[in-house]
């Protein structure tokens, strides 16, 4: 029994093959199997190359596989796209039309008339995807019961007849898989009551962890990767009592944010780069104001309008400093959708206990990534309040309070004898207006001790992953969606026997500096992977710890392969190799 | 503030109160030369823009000037940019998403100071900007009035297909009342999109732009006269084309013309433009198509399925209708002189 594998669907837009993948998750997913899914989306509206790829295991998994153990092609230029992605051994599906030069080639080729069988036996091309489907079931040994009580589930709206051709469809596929095909992949579901796995994306996992946190006011302004969250939430947050309303523009969404958490509700936005662009004004006016707020900024490939659909990981110098002045902020980046849920908790934690805006980074990869997680999960989200402030006995209330916290007490507008007035001025401890030297230099000073307090807070320590420990030659740090290949092309690299370490550090404004100091203290040489063309965390880290970095960077659209990173370890250490070896001769 | 006057002819009108002879009337508009949006666009199958747009492109190439685009992102801006051919002989420029005001004003100042060096007339060029309903009454709706109000000479073009449909189908402030979009979600407690839409050609001559109309590409002459005055005429003009959406809209993707008409005879979309003159301080106001016989909304909403939750709903057809009738009755004087007094003009330029 295989319990690793990777299957690949790729086709046309509107071909039904995310409806295929997305059937193979949902069914894995309640047979208690772990998975991690990529998919890419065409640019066009309609139409335009799209695939879905599934990883699939018993053990936990942190990136979609490298090379797939299963490809399905619809079409022929799906097949020249993917083809090169297949293992040697590996099984290719695909449309009985295509041209597949079989000479030389290792692996298993059936060629599926899939678009026949669905038009001359169904009578319905859209039955395609159904037809993969019952292919797939029968190669992957996937108890059919199964695959008919998700359709079941699946077409329970719709009418029976629908329902009918879609049975149908299925069995046509098994039926000529049984019939003509002679290998299986083997692929068994494990035996016994599974534990069930949620099944989500990171999106809706930041509006479930959002939700979860008790956010009760969403602004947002549509944008590709980010706007599932807002749509998630406009479908839900009114029954828990909450808010949703689209603005004209990401302006205005950050400022109707600034709003309504200055009025006392936990509030935040959702957007990609072009839009935080646009809130980088708003992002001063939230720090200088101490107003909590949290940013989501799922990033895509850019400048401008960029590569809207593509995945980049290059808005990490915008979070930590867009806009004008000395404006602090926090940046946090989960690595996995689990992540996504329990970090949308720390968000809201550290912007209402700081009173400071919070910017979550993800990538489009992992918002659109499909992946399981355990049920029970939002227990773990922190919880979080603001410092509520008591009516001074007498006086005025004092909003931006200088004492040995920087964190002053909040009051909701409306309350007795603490009428304030806050402000994107300078201002003195009451909020009048103030732009003299000493202010200036004591509120500045208040605002930035919040980020040495937050390196100290107890959660900031759980924001940080090891990966090995002790002394290594190569040490690779890494952020975001990159760390699931960075754990895999360590493992892999350690199995080459390099000595290899990692850390990943999912704050990353402020840096959790005890653990990085440690680490670049235990390591010779540090990788830093990322997608973006600058290197901006290696650029960060460098200023931050004086400490040579070796970038690796890449703006193809697509995630880090382990492959990619295992080939740096390795050129890496042979560098070390080579100047030990000098050292060496020379002391002979 | 402004006077209003009417034009008692209803119907094509390619006169203008400030050109001094009409524009052409084009019957078949394929008989003018391609000037692009013919192929190579990735426009989905049924899409009004790309239609509208390629009506835009052949009445322009009818003034024999040179245009240069600038485009929002949007639809339109997607579907036709991986391809330069699609724009056929057209200079076109994607800015970002909220400005397409502002690029217009930055092409008129760039002219102006090309024209005083010498090296170019800025007559020899139409000054065109084009977005979706998104970027004209969202994001872009303050450099679009900010355009407006410096009197630039332009042709602004809003392809309206009622809501964001290349992000996946996300309300916009042209979303009709009671549709469901993924933003405005038709559930239990909200019945879809519960704002009722502004008005682009409202806000366009408030700001006080010369020339604004709406169109819509089935009647293309009427588009095609439209286009041609709004491009000869000095000044900022604005016209608001209805793009018909299969993928949004959730209709069919052969229905392009059923639902274009029934929108125009339930009155959901109103084909008219208005004309300023400022010296007299009037706007003369021309209604384009009047239905003989007023169809119900309902049927209207019969062949969109975002519309499939609300037309459910008695209440809520009901306050569509009201909607409609209350902005039909704006067209009520004009109406009424039809009545008694024919085909005669109320107003002669």
């Amino acid at each position: 029994m295989m319990h690793d594998f990777t299957l690949r669907v790729a086709g046309e837009s509107g071909e039904g093959v995310i409806t295929v993948g997305e059937t193979v998750a949902r069914i894995a997913a309640r047979e208690g199997l772990q998975l991690v899914t990529f998919r890419t989306f065409p640019a066009e509206i309609k139409g335009g190359a799209c695939m879905m790829q599934l990883r699939l295991s018993d053990q936990k998994i942190s990136y979609h596989g490298e090379k797939v153990d299963c490809l399905v092609a619809l079409n022929q230029a799906a097949l020249d796209e993917n083809f090169p992605d297949l293992k040697e051994q590996g099984v290719l599906l695909c449309e009985a039309e295509c041209d597949v030069i079989e000479d030389g080639l290792s692996a298993t080729v059936y060629k599926v008339p899939f678009e026949r069988i669905a038009v001359r036996e169904i009578g319905s091309r859209i039955s395609k995807n159904i037809v993969v489907l019952g292919v797939l079931a029968e190669l992957l040994a996937i108890p059919k019961p199964r695959v008919e009580e998700f359709l079941a589930e699946k077409f329970a709206k719709k009418s029976e007849a629908i329902l009918d051709h879609n049975m149908q469809a299925l069995e046509k596929g098994i039926c000529f898989a049984r019939e003509n095909f002679s290998k299986r992949e083997g692929f068994g579901f494990p035996p016994g009551k599974p534990e069930r796995h949620l099944l989500m994306t990171g999106n809706e996992a930041i509006a479930l962890g959002s939700a979860a946190a008790g956010v009760k006011c969403f602004f947002g302004y549509p944008i590709t990767p980010a706007s599932e969250i807002m749509e998630w939430l406009a479908v839900h947050l009114p029954r828990m009592g909450g808010k949703v309303l689209q603005t004209e523009d990401e302006i205005s969404a950050i400022c109707a944010v600034a709003g309504a958490s200055w009025a006392g509700e936990k509030a935040m936005t959702a957007t990609s780069g072009p839009g935080v662009s646009l809130m980088s004004e708003a992002l001063g006016l939230l720090s200088i104001a101490e107003i909590p707020a949290v940013i989501v900024d799922s990033q895509r490939g850019g400048p401008s309008t960029g590569l809207p659909t593509k995945t980049e990981q290059s808005d990490l110098m915008l979070a930590i400093h867009g806009s004008h002045g000395d404006a602090p902020r926090v940046v946090i980046a989960p690595t996995s959708v689990s992540e996504c849920i329990t970090m949308m908790g720390a968000a809201f934690y550290f912007a209402e206990k700081y009173q400071m805006p919070v910017i979550v980074l993800v990538d489009q990869a992992l918002s659109a990534r499909v992946e399981t997680v355990k049920p029970g999960i939002v227990e773990e989200i922190p919880k979080s309040s603001r410092l509520r402030a008591q009516a001074p006995a007498e006086g005025n209330f004092a909003r931006y309070k200088l004492a040995n916290s920087p964190v002053s007490p909040a009051a909701i507008p409306g309350t007795d004898g603490c009428e304030h007035m806050v402000t994107g001025m300078e201002h003195d401890e009451f909020g009048n207006f103030a732009c003299d030297d000493e202010t200036h230099t004591a509120m500045t000073v208040k605002r930035f001790r919040k980020l040495e307090e937050i390196e100290h807070d107890p959660l900031t320590q759980n924001l940080c992953q090891s990966i090995g420990e002790g002394r290594a030659d190569i040490g690779v740090v890494t952020w975001g969606s990159s760390a699931g290949p960075v754990e895999e092309a360590i493992a892999e690299a350690r199995r080459l026997g390099i000595s290899v370490r990692g850390l990943v550090p999912k704050i990353l404004n402020p840096l959790p500096h005890a653990q990085m100091k440690k680490f670049f203290s235990e390591v010779n040489r540090v990788i830093v992977p990322e997608l973006n063309f600058t290197g901006q965390l290696a650029s960060q880290l460098r200023a931050t710890y004086r400490v040579p970095t070796i970038s690796l960077t890449k703006i193809k659209g697509v995630p880090l392969e382990p492959s990619e990173i295992v080939a740096k370890i390795i050129e890496a250490t042979d560098g070390l190799q080579q100047r030990s070896a000098r050292r060496y001769g020379r002391a002979r | 503030m402004y006077k209003i006057l009417f034009n008692r002819h209803i119907g094509l009108n390619p006169h203008s109160l400030m050109l001094p002879e009409p524009v052409q009337d084009i019957a078949e508009y394929g008989a003018i030369p391609t000037t692009g949006l013919t192929s190579g666009h990735q426009g989905c199958a049924g899409c009004g823009m790309v239609s509208g747009t390629n009506q835009v492109l052949r009445a322009l190439k009818l003034t024999g000037k040179h245009v240069v685009a600038s485009i929002g992102t949007g639809c339109n801006e997607v579907i036709t940019t991986q391809n330069t051919s699609c724009w056929g002989d057209a200079s076109v420029d994607h800015n970002n998403f909220p400005n397409t005001g502002a690029t217009l004003s930055g092409n008129i100042a760039a002219l102006k100071a090309l024209e005083m060096a010498g090296l170019a007339s800025a007559d020899a060029f139409v000054n065109l900007g084009m977005a979706g309903d998104g970027g004209t009454y969202d994001i872009g709706l303050q450099a679009l009035l900010a355009w407006i109000a410096r009197g630039e000479n332009g042709l602004y073009v809003c392809l309206n297909n009622q809501a964001y449909m290349n992000t996946g189908v996300q309300g916009s402030g042209a979303t009709p009342f009671g549709t469901n979009t993924s933003t405005t979600p038709f559930g239990k407690i909200v019945h879809g999109n519960q704002r009722t839409p502004q008005y682009l050609p409202d806000l366009a001559l408030a700001a006080g732009a010369r020339y604004v109309a709406t169109a819509c590409p089935v009647h293309h002459r009427d588009l095609m006269i439209k286009v041609q005055k709004a491009a000869a005429i000095e000044g900022p003009c604005v016209i608001e084309i209805y793009s018909v959406c299969p993928e949004g809209w959730k209709s069919e993707t052969d229905v392009f013309h059923e639902i274009t008409q029934l929108a125009l005879e339930t009155r959901a979309w109103i084909l008219y433009e208005a004309e300023r003159d400022h010296k007299n301080n009037m706007v003369l106001f021309t209604l384009n198509y009047a239905p003989k016989k007023h169809r119900p909304v309902s049927e209207y909403l019969q062949m969109q399925e975002r519309f499939s939750g609300m037309r459910e709903l008695a209440e809520m057809v009901e306050k569509t209708q009201e909607i409609i009738e209350a902005r039909w009755s704006f067209w009520n004087p004009v109406l009424a002189a039809n009545q008694t007094h024919g085909e005669e003009r109320v107003h002669d330029a």
